[in-house]
């Protein structure tokens, strides 16, 4: 894993969008693995000013989220499917038929997790995955104990993840308790992995999932099988860890981040 | 109240149905029933007669027609090319001027706006500027006399009078890099064309935002096994869109064939580049002020013989290439109308799907205009 840090969350964002530009400019037919939250809505607002002002063209570019909640039709406020048209597809040149979600209406749901999965196989495999931590320390929806090999399937959400996700919500009771997510082998599958944690409130997380052992508890801890993860995070996030001063000079030192540097 | 296109051959990207019908309601696509799922009652009926239903034509490179030109001081001409478009299945398109003074380019704006606000026919979806910022090497039909430095300010002020879609331009000229990046930020469309640029020079233009090219193949730098060029990079570059003038003169079958087989079908434009004779006889005509000669449907400069536009009509575009490349028609939309829409990002035009944008062309067996429908309202 190579960890950087940024002096703040716009930063953070930004350097997350510059290297997911990067990439789809390299490889227009990306296969992008993408997630939600409160988090991302910065790199995507940095993907949109891209798309607007640098030309960065999604016309070939397809994408997989991590997630979706259960019973929630795409229209649905609550839904990742809204967010991710709210946030992103509606303002890139993207055609929405390359844009995927899990299935969170589904009837059969261990099918349509097996579609999803043989679809991200179709397209020749997610090439970067953008990836966030829960409070808990999950990906996707991967709560604690998840294995470490898990594949697209269907879970209940921890407490904890309520009560967070639950505010995003105007009535908090609305909130699915269930959701279809891929799981940690999926996520590993990828061929890059790309995590962003800002804020004081995930510091103690971070620090755990990368610095402390791997464990089923917090599926982020491993990304640290990843041969490919880049984790990307702001002043406040890398609070508690301990190897900052190494972090800090591998930034500085290693040739990859040459071209971000000091921007 | 709704419209209703019945017995309708739906081919929209991806999806072809037989027997199908389209609900059209307030100016876009409603609902698209199979063959025998209960239509609506009560709407007004179109009955397409198994002739192919498909997204309205979006031609993105649109010189003139009928004996007139956009960039005329006559403020008829747009209109005029405008309707001749419509007949032709072109329900959106982009006005394209050439290598002029400001002023006249200004002028043509003006006429162009008027007529935008209010159309009779084919919609403008913003202006296609073919020079002057190009290379004068590769000028072909445009007039050297008025080729100039790109200047960002020239664009802004032509933009303030009707917005301006897209730009080709020559990339290896001095400060057109700087340029692309002024354009992109702008939030136009920048396009390499009447151009010698090499293939390395191509590459950082699109480190700046370029990716497109304008009537690919010609005027551009061709390919060369020490030096694989424009047309090396078009073929090449997965990520770049090609305009396609598909009248087998400009681009003869076997480079349509092997653009095809290249290329995403998402990167393949088809455009007409159509000057001022199309849809009238053989004879003399002009570009932009200089002469032309027009045989056999090829408009050549009277001076060198230089291809000085198209005499192409859009549906004939659309059937050579069903003839050229067999590909399957679900796929072959793509390249008339929902690339361009990507390209240009226009929104919710390009596909017959719920939510779209009804602009409709009817074409019967052997490609000719039956009907065309747009916002929902038949206009043909």
């Amino acid at each position: 894993m190579k960890l950087v840090i940024q002096p703040d969350a716009e930063r953070a964002a930004r350097l997350t969008a510059a290297l997911i530009a990067k990439a789809l400019r390299e490889k227009p037919q990306l296969v992008l693995g993408l997630a939600t939250g409160r988090t991302m809505e910065s790199v995507y607002k940095n993907l949109v000013r891209m798309h607007r002002e640098e030309g960065l063209d999604f016309s070939l570019c397809r994408t997989f989220n991590l997630d979706e909640y259960i019973g929630l039709p795409p229209d649905h406020p609550g839904s990742y499917r809204y967010y991710m048209n709210h946030h992103l597809f509606n303002h890139i040149n993207i055609d929405k038929r390359n844009t995927f979600l899990p299935d969170g209406m589904a009837e059969d749901i261990p099918s349509s997790c097996l579609c999803y999965e043989e679809r991200m196989e179709a397209c020749g495999g997610v090439d970067i995955q953008l990836l966030g931590i829960g409070a808990d320390g999950h990906i996707g929806f991967n709560e604690p104990l998840s294995a470490l090999g898990s594949r697209t399937r269907d879970v209940s959400l921890d407490p904890s993840t309520l009560a967070v996700n639950g505010t995003l919500f105007k009535n908090p009771e609305e909130m699915p308790r269930r959701a279809i997510t891929m799981g940690v082998g999926t996520i590993l599958d990828a061929k890059e992995t790309l995590l962003l944690v800002t804020g004081a409130a995930k510091a103690g997380i971070l620090a755990k999932a990368v610095e402390g052992p791997v464990t089923s508890m917090i599926s982020a801890s491993a990304l640290q099988f990843h041969p490919h993860c880049r984790t990307i995070v702001d002043e406040e996030a890398a609070a508690k860890l301990e190897g900052q001063a190494y972090y800090r000079w591998m930034f500085e030192n290693e040739p990859e981040w040459a071209e971000y540097r000091g921007k | 109240m709704s419209t209703l296109i019945k017995n309708a051959h739906l081919v929209s990207p991806g999806v072809e149905l037989f027997g199908a019908a389209l609900e059209l309601h307030n100016g876009r696509v409603k609902k698209v029933f199979a063959a025998k799922e209960k239509l609506p009652a009560g709407c007004e009926e179109y009955d397409a007669a198994g002739n192919m239903v498909i997204p309205g034509f979006i031609d993105v490179h649109v010189h003139g027609g009928m004996g007139f030109e956009v960039t005329s001081d006559d403020s008829k001409a747009t209109g005029i090319i405008a309707e001749a478009k419509l007949r032709e299945g072109v329900t959106s398109f982009c006005p394209t001027t050439l290598t002029l003074p400001e002023e006249k380019l200004a002028a043509s704006l003006r006429n162009i706006e008027a007529y935008r606000k209010a159309p009779t026919g084919s919609k403008v979806v913003g202006t296609h500027l073919e020079g002057p910022y190009i290379n004068p090497e590769c000028a072909g039909a445009q007039n050297p006399a008025y080729l100039r430095k790109a200047d960002m300010g020239e664009i802004r002020r032509l933009n303030a009078i009707s917005p301006v879609a897209l730009v080709t331009y020559a990339i290896e000229m001095e400060g057109n890099l700087a340029f692309t990046g002024e354009l992109c930020a702008a939030g136009i469309k920048a396009s390499c064309g009447h151009t010698n640029a090499t293939y390395a020079q191509f590459k950082e233009g699109m480190r700046s935002g370029l990716g497109r090219l304008t009537h690919f193949c010609n005027q551009m730098t061709k390919l060369h096994h020490r030096e694989i060029g424009l047309v090396g990079a078009g073929l090449m570059e997965d990520g770049v869109a090609i305009e396609m003038i598909c009248d087998k003169i400009h681009l003869c079958p076997d480079m349509i064939r092997l653009a095809f087989k290249s290329k995403p079908i998402e990167k393949l434009l088809l455009i007409t580049d159509a000057m001022e004779a199309t849809g009238l006889p053989d004879g003399d005509y002009q570009l932009g002020g200089l002469a032309v000669k027009v045989s056999a449907g090829a408009a050549r400069l009277a001076s060198n013989g230089a291809l000085a536009g198209s005499t192409l009509q859009f549906n004939t575009a659309f059937k050579n290439v069903v003839e050229v490349t067999g590909l399957p028609l679900a796929q072959l939309v793509k390249t008339t109308s929902w690339n361009q829409a990507l390209d240009l990002k226009l929104e919710n035009l390009g596909k017959l799907e719920p939510g779209y944008i009804a602009d409709i062309t009817v074409l019967d067996d052997a490609f000719q205009v039956a009907a065309v429908f747009m916002d929902g309202v038949r206009k043909l």
